[in-house]
């Protein structure tokens, strides 16, 4: 009977240091990193202008592409779009060291130009060659080159001072930038960048407008999930080998 | 008879960490059993706008610990200098606001499946990778971070292509929150909380 006592007492104690355990356990402890972003009342300013942009061209554009055009088509030009990238993923690629996706977008490419009648059918995802881009903003950050600072680019929209260098070298040594303009078709490259964002706009018609409706801070929520997505996308870590919630430690 | 207390004593003490630790597959259970019911909100007609955001806040109340999540995103000083009847107030609209953006960003269903890859422990969360896969569009990888915080698994934060809910929410808020406080914020959500329903991505 004693023991059982003790038993008892020992028992509630441990389950009381339990509850206490669960009690701390809703300590907060934030070391969410501070977003650098020290040009921020310039960055609003280009924001104000590229939702201007926005509301009054490009997305009655993404409207109208919808409404001329049927999935099936819009489909296909977007993918005949991203095969055009598929040279530029794999020199960024073998800069990085990562011979394999190199050597994957060679595949693709190859593929997809030749069987997907221009790119136009993704058969290379089809069978196993899956895609993902790499550009030069992921080169230099594989090479240690800091973001910098928040940067939200006129019509281009969010991106870093790394990432705005990388677009722009992007759109000088993008193997097919250089054919085009050799062959004196640098109006292709102009109109490829237009279609490819009223394309972007048209598949994220309600998932931005609504966006939009439902933050209190839209800028705000622009960076952030730039950021976090960029990050993300440097680390080049699949879904189920990265750290997903790094530094934001709720303890 | 002392030693036979002290192995009863570690026994217990084992038996009783284990009420919050967490275990994998529980963890992936949970997750997979959100997937599961995810998917038929999906399959709600898009016309039932009511009955798609029921269903969520009920996905949400069931297995998403709210109050918490709230706690975090508001931060630990604001949250110290609030009294738990306006904390409690915040925590509803919060709910509401939530339910307001994924009812909105929640498409139909066009074949997508939900699958649970990999669960791992660290520390006192598990974190459960899923992917969304569709026929029709890019894989969604989502992160969820499970924590049992004495009344079972909850959901406390998740990332979606490698977007976390928590920084994003936290981040949308700061302004607001350092401008006009906890106050600001509750009047701002009210307002935006009675905004008519958003058209759905494939309505």
């Amino acid at each position: 009977m004693r023991f059982l006592f003790k038993f008892l007492i020992v028992s509630t104690f441990f389950l009381l240091a339990n509850c206490a355990v669960n009690n701390n356990s809703q300590n907060i402890m934030d070391k969410t990193p501070q977003t650098q972003d020290p040009w921020e009342n310039f960055n609003r300013g280009t924001f104000a202008f590229n939702k201007v942009f926005d509301k009054y061209l490009l997305a009655p554009l993404a409207k109208g592409y919808r409404i001329v055009l049927p999935g099936e088509v819009r489909k296909g030009i977007r993918n005949f779009l991203s095969n055009l990238k598929e040279p530029w993923t794999s020199i960024n690629a073998a800069l990085q060291g990562d011979f394999k996706n190199s050597g994957t977008s060679i595949v693709r490419f190859g593929l997809n130009t030749t069987v997907g009648l221009l790119g136009i059918f993704d058969v290379a995802t089809s069978l196993g060659y899956k895609k993902q881009k790499e550009d030069f903003g992921q080169t230099l950050a594989v090479y240690g080159v800091d973001p910098g600072p928040y940067l939200v680019l006129p019509l281009l929209g969010p991106s870093t001072v790394r990432d705005a260098i990388g677009k722009v070298t992007g759109f000088i040594a993008d193997p097919v930038t250089i054919a085009l303009n050799q062959d004196g078709k640098e109006n292709w490259i102009w109109i490829g960048t237009a279609v490819n964002g009223i394309d972007f706009r048209e598949q994220n018609l309600e998932k931005i407008d609504n966006l939009e409706a439902t933050s209190v801070d839209f800028y705000a929520t622009i960076r952030s999930l730039y950021l976090e997505r960029r990050n993300r996308m440097i680390r080049n870590q699949s879904a189920d080998q990265q750290d997903p919630f790094q530094e934001f430690d709720i303890e | 008879m002392k030693k036979i207390g002290i192995i009863i004593t570690l026994i217990i003490c084992v038996l009783s960490n284990n009420v919050i630790a967490i275990n994998k597959e529980d963890a992936n259970q949970f997750v997979v059993d959100i997937g599961n019911q995810a998917i038929k909100i999906l399959k709600i007609p898009v016309d039932d706008k009511e009955k798609r955001k029921k269903e969520l806040q009920n996905l949400l109340q069931e297995k998403f610990d709210m109050p918490f999540i709230a706690k975090i995103i508001l931060g630990k000083e604001i949250y110290k200098n609030t009294s738990e009847e306006k904390f409690r107030k915040f925590s509803n609209i919060f709910e509401i606001h939530i339910v307001k953006i994924y009812s909105s960003q929640l498409g139909t269903y066009k074949g997508q499946k939900f699958n649970v890859k990999n669960t791992e422990i660290k520390k006192k969360d598990a974190f459960v990778y899923s992917s969304i896969e569709s026929p029709d569009f890019p894989n969604t990888n989502i992160v969820w971070r499970v924590r049992d915080l004495g009344e079972g698994l909850k959901v406390i934060d998740m990332q979606v292509e490698g977007v976390s809910l928590l920084r994003t929410k936290r981040n949308d808020f700061k302004m607001v929150l350092d401008s006009q406080g906890i106050d600001g914020l509750i009047m701002t959500l009210e307002s935006m909380n009675q905004i008519p329903d958003l058209k759905i991505p494939g309505e």
